[in-house]
């Protein structure tokens, strides 16, 4: 039987998250959005490596193992340490936003031009236009940016790559960091059989409300379930408004400062699951 | 505006990434470029209290980048300085480039230039470094760090570089280009495109902040 696994990391601030894919021959397909490892801590590499070797998975004998690699934007919580992972375990595509502003994560433009490089096979930059291969038996789309864009969004943020992974009768959204204004743009298009659903922009009061209403809860599935990737402290995320909004309207969310890693499974018999640290 | 910095020995080159605010948090996180060992197995010396010389093999090695490739220029003033760096240490078989990020103080920022955006390079020297840096690696605490702030106005820099500002934009400017060419030259090697278009949208970037 089919399934999906997105995996949610608990990586103190930034997005890592790594999905699997089990097709309907048995056959496994992994994939890695984001990534905030650093040199000295690459916390996603190693978890990825360690689960390889749990599931009995040996990466090396594939020259581009991961399906895809996916940066949904060029802030260095989201883009450092794709380097290294791409390097480690190669990619068949590596996908990133329509971005003019990479400043620190310039690097990864440069390393996927490099005509030495071996790592990924193909590359570019994505939007709605986009028909995205298959990752197993899940399909891919992209709620935004859209194609039609010709000059990218000056805050970073609203660059982010939006995608949903559908399986069965059941998907699951990626929001990136994007915020509000994108969301006036594309909440209606969450998708009617969402279930599960990452809350934009680490649960900031930018990804989910402007001022006190709601820029995409209202259009999303009742019984869906939120996953925030969150810092630790400092910064306000999640925004208790932003916390609030959620316990008002029933949505059930988990938090990765506070329950660890987040998995999030589907099937193709459209049942789900959700497990975290209690 | 180009702005050379007043160089000094031994600072490191930082990009700003996002600047951020809450409460009485004013942090901008920035990124610094590293040199990075992947191959273990490289001999190596390592020089300790000027005279003793250690042999042993190195498995791991990150390094701040400071300065160009060569030694003899102290702040990156083209494009190619950067593609130079990247493309050489990355085509080598032992070592490659990555991004890292930190914290640093806005405030100490905001000294140096108006504005604080992203995408901006500023030099701060050894002692700035290694306090943002074991806040990020969480080995100080934010007490220490405000102690550190009281004492920084007697030591200490930080500052804005137009020059090296203007570098890595052209050189992300001629990446995109080159990507852009790519894709215009070769359209059948991309991705396909939906047979229906997706719904209209803006043209034109919707009102950001």
């Amino acid at each position: 039987m089919s399934l999906l696994r997105v995996i949610l990391l608990d990586v103190g601030w930034g997005d890592a998250i790594l999905l699997e894919s089990k097709d309907g021959h048995g056959n496994w397909h992994f994939a890695v959005v984001d990534s905030n490892d650093t040199s000295r801590n690459q916390f996603t590499l190693n978890f990825l490596k360690r689960r390889l070797q749990t599931l009995g998975v040996d990466y090396k004998q594939e020259k581009h193992f991961l399906d895809f690699v996916l940066l949904t934007h060029g802030h260095a919580d989201h883009g450092q340490g794709l380097k290294a992972i791409m390097q480690e375990f190669g990619t068949k595509q590596f996908w990133y936003s329509k971005s003019s502003s990479w400043g620190g994560t310039t690097g990864l433009l440069k390393f996927a031009q490099n005509p030495r490089q071996t790592s990924i096979w193909h590359h570019q930059a994505i939007d709605d236009g986009c028909v995205l291969p298959t990752f197993g038996d899940v399909s891919l789309d992209i709620l935004w940016p859209p194609q039609s864009q010709t000059v990218p969004e000056p805050n970073e943020n609203n660059n982010s790559i939006v995608l949903t992974l559908t399986l069965g009768d059941s998907t699951i959204l990626l929001s990136g960091d994007a915020e509000k204004e994108v969301w006036y743009e594309i909440a209606q298009e969450i998708p009617s059989n969402t279930v599960f659903l990452k809350v934009p922009h680490h649960g900031s009061m930018n990804g989910s409300l402007d001022g006190q209403n709601p820029t995409w809860l209202d259009d999303c599935p009742t019984g869906a379930k939120l996953g925030i990737s969150c810092h630790v402290g400092r910064f306000g995320h999640p925004h208790q408004n932003v916390l609030t909004l959620f316990d008002d309207s029933g949505f059930q969310y988990v938090r990765t400062d506070e329950q660890y890693h987040i998995e999030f499974v589907i099937d193709e018999e459209n049942s789900n699951s959700i497990h975290y640290h209690q | 505006m180009e702005d050379k910095p007043n160089v000094h020995i031994n600072t490191i080159p930082i990009t700003v990434d996002a600047v951020k605010s809450h409460n009485e948090y004013h942090l901008t996180r920035c990124t610094y470029f590293s040199i990075e060992h992947k191959n273990p197995g490289s001999p190596s010396v390592l020089r300790l209290y000027q005279d003793i010389m250690i042999p042993f093999f190195m498995i791991d090695l990150s390094g701040v980048i400071t300065a160009p490739l060569g030694g003899k220029k102290q702040y990156f003033d083209n494009a190619s300085d950067y593609d130079n760096l990247f493309r050489l240490i990355d085509n080598h078989p032992d070592y490659y480039v990555d991004t890292n990020d930190l914290w640093i103080p806005t405030s100490l920022l905001d000294n140096s230039a108006p504005t604080v955006r992203r995408g901006m390079i500023y030099r701060i020297d050894e002692n700035i470094f290694r306090t943002v840096y074991a806040l990020r690696e969480t080995l100080t605490s934010d007490e220490e760090l405000h102690s550190f702030l009281d004492v920084f106005d007697a030591h200490g820099v930080v500052e804005y570089s137009g020059v090296e500002t203007e570098a890595l934009m052209a050189w992300q400017n001629k990446l995109i280009n080159a990507m852009k060419e790519s894709y215009h030259a070769n359209p059948q090697s991309k991705l396909p495109k939906k047979d229906v278009p997706p719904p209209p949208r803006p043209t034109t970037p919707v009102l950001g902040n």
